[in-house]
C-alpha cells in the first residue's frame, strides 16, 4: 500500500525525472519495435507462407534466438562497440541508440518467430479464399494483414511488452546513467539495489500502468479502424 | 475449355494424380467424384494455378474463380463479404436473396454457422465473371434445403455466362441435379466418365456401388 | 506483497550475476588451510546469514576468510552482496543475522534505529580516485580528494559516479560537499546508478575519473585503461564495520551464530589472515587492521 501512495506521489504533480526516464524508455521501446517489426513481420510472413530449402532449420534457429538470454545480448552488443571493439568508432556505448540495437536483437527473432506460426496457421484459409476470388499477391497479403490485424497486434505488443520490461541487456550497453540512459527498470534495479524496496515497487507499479496504457491504446486503435 | 494430358502431381514418391485425357467444354457443369484422396482437390488446385504440376499439360482459360472447400468469413457483414470482391451492393443484395440469407445481410459473416458460411461463400465468388469455376465440394455444409439454393444458383450463373463449371463432390444429388457429366476418379485415374444417372446406376463402378451400398452400415 | 518482493530480489541477484559476469577472478592469495585436528563442532543453527555490499564481495576478501572460519566452526556463512542500502535494508527486513558495510552515517542510523547491536569498525584501506593515463585534468599532486575534485570540476573532465546511494557514492558525496555537481546539467558527470565494476568499466570506456575502493580496481586492473590518478588522501579513509542484528528488534535470528562470526572476525586468526591480504598479489595489503 505504500508502493501505491509513493506511486500517486510521483505522478500527480509529475516528478520531473520520472517524465524523463519515463520518455527514454518509450522511445527505446517504440524505436526497437519498429525496427524489429520492419525487419521481422516480412520476414515471418515469408517464412510462413513460402516453402524452401532449410526452412525447418532456419525455424528451429529463430525459435532458439527467441530464447536469447537478455545479458547474452548485452554482452555481444557492448563487445561490438565498446571503444576497442569493430564498431567502437561509432562511439554509440552508453546512449539511447545503442539500447535500441541490443533490443533489436532480442525481440526481432520474436517477432519473426510469432508472425510467421501465425502467417502458416491462420492465413492459410484467407490466402486460399483470395487466390481463388484472382486477387494479386499484393492484395491477398494486404487481406491478410487486414484479417489478421487482431494477431499482428498482439505479435507488435508482445515485442514492445518485452522491450519495456528488459533490463539485462540495457543495463550494460545503456550504463544506466541519469538524465540520458535510465529507464524504468533499470530505476527499479537501482532503487532495489538502494534498499528502497517500497519505492522500487512504486516504479514497478508505474511501469506497470504504462504498459497496460499502450496496450489498451493499441487495441482501442485497431477496433476504430475495424471494419474499414 | 479445359484440356488435360497427361498431367501428373507427385508429392515425393507418391503420385496423386495420374490423368492421360480428359476434357471439359464450355457450358458444361461436370461433378468430380471419387473417395477421400483420389485427386479431386489436387486437380480442382492445379486448374486454379493454386499449386504446380508435376507434368503433362493442363489447359485452362484465363479467368478462373475457385471456391476452397474450407469456407472463410471475412470481417464485417456478408454485404461487404460480396463487395470485397469488387461487386456492388445491389448484385450482393440479389446474390444473398438468391441463397435464402437476406435476413441475414446485416450481421456479421463471423458468426454465420457452417451451412450460412457455405452459401455466403458461394455468392462471393458468384459475385464474379469467370470462364472456368472450380468449386471444392460446395454444398458438404449444407442441409438439403441449402443445397438446392446452391444448386439452383451454380446452374443460373452457368446459363448467364455460359462458363464450364467443374465441382468436386461427395453428393449424387448434386451431381444428378446439376452436373452435365459426372467423372469419377480413383487413385488419381479417371474411372468412370458419362452422365450421372448412367453411372450410378452402373454396379461395376466402385463409387456408385459403395454410394448405394452405404445406406446401410 | 512478500512474493513481489520476493521476485524483485531474484531479478536483482539475477542482475547482479549478469553485472559481475565480466570481472575477472579474485586475488588468488591462498588462505593457509592448517588442517584442523581436533573435530569440527556442529552448531545447533548452522546457517549465518552475512549481508554485505558488492565492494567487499567483488574484492574477493570474503571468499578468502570464510572457508577458514566454516571449517573451524562448521557453520555455513550465506553471502549476499548488495548496495550499502539494500546490504542494510535487508537486515531491517529481517533476511539477514550480521552485516558488513562501510557508511557511517547510515550504520550510526542502523544502529539508533534500534536494529542493530553495536558498531565494531575493524579495517580499513583507502579510496581512490582512478582516471585516464594521461591525468587530463591534472589531479596528480593534489593534497587531498577535494582538491582532486576541485579540479575535475575546473576542466569538466568526465567523472563516473555510482549514483546508488552505496557506501562509496555516500564517500565522493561527502568529499564534493557544497560543490557536488547536478547530473542533470553538467554533462561531465554522469550518475550509473551501478555497481563498482560496471561503473569501472564504464570509467574506462569513457576515459572519465572515477572514486573506488582499492581492492575492487586493483581485482580488475587489467581490464581497465585506467590507472591510479591519487592515492591516499587523508578524506578518502574507507572504514569497514561490523554489526550483529538485534534480536530485540528482529526476530528469528541466528545471535549465536552472528556472534561467533564477529568473534573469529575480530580475533587473532583473521586479523593475520586479513593482513597477508593482497600481499602477493599486489604488493601490499589491501586493507588495514583498526589497532584494538
Amino acid at each position: 500500500m505504500e508502493s501505491f501512495r509513493q506511486a500517486f506521489e510521483l505522478l500527480f504533480p509529475p516528478d520531473r525525472e520520472l517524465l524523463q526516464i519515463i520518455g527514454v524508455t518509450m522511445r527505446m521501446s517504440f524505436v526497437s519495435t519498429l525496427v524489429s517489426c520492419l525487419i521481422g513481420l516480412p520476414l515471418g510472413a515469408l517464412i510462413g507462407s513460402k516453402n524452401f530449402r532449410g526452412k525447418s532449420f532456419l525455424k528451429k534457429l529463430i525459435h532458439t534466438l527467441m530464447g536469447l538470454p537478455p545479458v547474452v545480448a548485452g554482452l555481444i552488443v557492448y563487445s561490438l562497440f565498446t571503444h576497442y571493439g569493430p564498431f567502437g568508432r561509432l562511439d554509440m556505448l552508453f546512449t539511447v541508440e545503442i539500447m535500441s540495437v541490443a533490443q533489436v536483437l532480442l525481440i526481432t527473432p520474436v517477432v519473426t518467430g510469432l508472425s510467421s506460426s501465425f502467417i502458416e496457421t491462420s492465413s492459410k484459409p484467407v490466402i486460399e479464399t483470395a487466390r481463388g476470388l484472382g486477387f494479386s499477391g499484393f492484395r491477398t497479403a494486404r487481406l491478410c494483414i487486414n484479417e489478421g490485424r487482431a494477431s499482428l497486434l498482439s505479435v507488435v505488443l508482445n515485442a514492445f511488452g518485452r522491450s519495456i520490461a528488459e533490463v539485462g541487456a540495457v543495463s550494460i550497453v545503456g550504463g544506466n546513467i541519469q538524465w540520458k540512459t535510465r529507464v524504468m527498470t533499470t530505476a527499479i534495479m537501482l532503487e532495489t539495489n538502494k534498499g528502497k524496496f517500497s519505492f522500487a515497487l512504486a516504479l514497478g507499479i508505474i511501469l506497470l500502468m504504462i504498459a497496460f496504457a499502450v496496450n489498451a491504446l493499441a487495441s482501442f486503435i485497431v477496433r476504430e479502424n475495424a471494419d474499414g | 475449355m479445359v484440356e488435360i494430358k497427361g498431367l501428373k502431381k507427385r508429392y515425393g514418391e507418391r503420385t496423386v494424380l495420374d490423368l492421360d485425357e480428359l476434357s471439359f467444354s464450355d457450358g458444361e457443369t461436370v461433378a468430380l467424384a471419387g473417395a477421400n484422396g483420389s485427386g479431386k482437390t489436387t486437380l480442382l488446385r492445379i486448374l486454379a494455378g493454386l499449386i504446380e504440376k508435376s507434368e503433362g499439360t493442363a489447359k485452362a482459360p484465363g479467368s478462373v474463380l475457385y471456391l476452397p472447400q474450407q469456407s472463410y468469413a471475412f470481417r464485417g457483414d456478408l454485404v461487404r463479404n460480396i463487395t470485397i470482391t469488387g461487386a456492388g451492393k445491389q448484385t450482393a443484395v440479389e446474390l444473398l436473396e438468391k441463397l435464402g440469407l437476406s435476413h441475414l445481410s446485416g450481421k456479421k459473416a463471423k458468426s454465420l454457422s457452417g451451412g450460412e458460411l457455405q452459401r455466403l461463400s458461394l455468392c462471393r465468388v458468384l459475385a464474379k465473371k469467370s470462364e472456368l469455376l472450380l468449386l471444392d465440394e460446395p454444398t458438404s455444409a449444407c442441409d438439403a434445403n441449402g443445397a438446392a439454393l446452391v444448386i439452383r444458383a451454380i446452374r443460373d450463373y452457368r446459363d448467364s455466362c455460359g462458363c464450364t463449371v467443374v465441382m468436386s463432390t461427395h453428393s449424387p444429388m448434386l451431381a444428378v441435379n446439376a452436373a452435365d457429366r459426372l467423372v469419377v476418379l480413383e487413385n488419381g485415374k479417371v474411372e468412370a466418365n458419362g452422365t450421372p444417372e448412367d453411372i450410378l446406376s452402373n454396379p461395376g463402378i466402385q463409387w456408385a456401388k459403395t454410394f448405394t451400398a452405404g445406406w446401410k452400415i | 506483497m512478500k512474493k513481489t518482493l520476493a521476485i524483485l530480489l531474484a531479478a536483482a541477484l539475477i542482475f547482479a550475476l549478469g553485472a559481475c559476469a565480466s570481472q575477472p577472478a579474485t586475488p588468488t592469495t591462498e588462505a593457509p588451510t592448517d588442517a584442523p585436528v581436533e573435530t569440527v563442532p556442529t552448531p545447533e543453527n548452522p546457517v549465518i546469514r552475512l549481508s554485505t555490499t558488492t565492494s567487499v564481495n567483488d574484492s574477493g576478501l570474503l571468499p578468502y576468510l570464510i572457508p577458514t572460519f566454516e571449517a573451524k566452526t562448521g557453520y555455513k556463512v550465506e553471502v549476499q552482496s548488495a548496495g550499502t542500502g539494500a546490504a542494510i535494508q535487508k537486515a531491517i527486513d529481517g533476511n539477514a543475522d550480521v552485516i558488513l558495510v562501510h557508511a557511517k552515517a547510515s550504520e550510526e542510523e542502523f544502529i539508533e534505529g534500534g536494529y542493530g547491536v553495536e558498531r565494531l569498525p575493524f579495517m580499513y584501506n583507502y579510496f581512490v580516485i582512478v582516471g585516464p593515463k594521461d591525468d587530463p585534468a591534472g589531479v596528480k599532486d593534489s593534497a587531498n580528494a577535494a582538491e582532486a575534485f576541485g579540479k575535475i570540476r575546473d576542466a569538466e573532465a568526465k567523472f563516473v559516479s555510482r549514483g546508488d546511494e552505496s557506501g562509496t557514492h555516500k564517500a565522493e558525496l561527502k568529499i564534493w560537499g557544497d560543490n557536488a555537481p547536478d547530473a542533470a546539467t553538467d554533462e561531465w558527470y554522469i550518475s550509473a546508478g551501478q555497481g563498482m565494476g560496471a561503473c569501472l568499466t564504464m570509467a574506462s570506456e569513457q576515459q572519465a575519473y572515477c572514486l573506488t575502493d582499492k581492492a575492487t580496481f586493483l581485482s580488475m586492473k587489467d581490464e581497465l585503461d585506467l590507472d591510479i590518478a591519487l592515492a591516499e588522501g587523508e578524506d578518502m579513509k574507507n572504514t569497514y564495520s561490523l554489526i550483529a542484528v538485534n534480536p530485540e528488534a528482529i526476530d528469528g535470528l541466528n545471535v549465536e551464530g552472528a556472534q561467533a562470526f564477529i568473534d573469529w572476525m575480530l580475533g587473532d586468526e583473521a586479523s593475520e589472515l586479513i593482513a597477508k591480504y593482497g600481499v602477493e598479489e599486489y604488493g601490499s595489503a589491501l586493507f588495514t587492521l583498526i589497532e584494538k
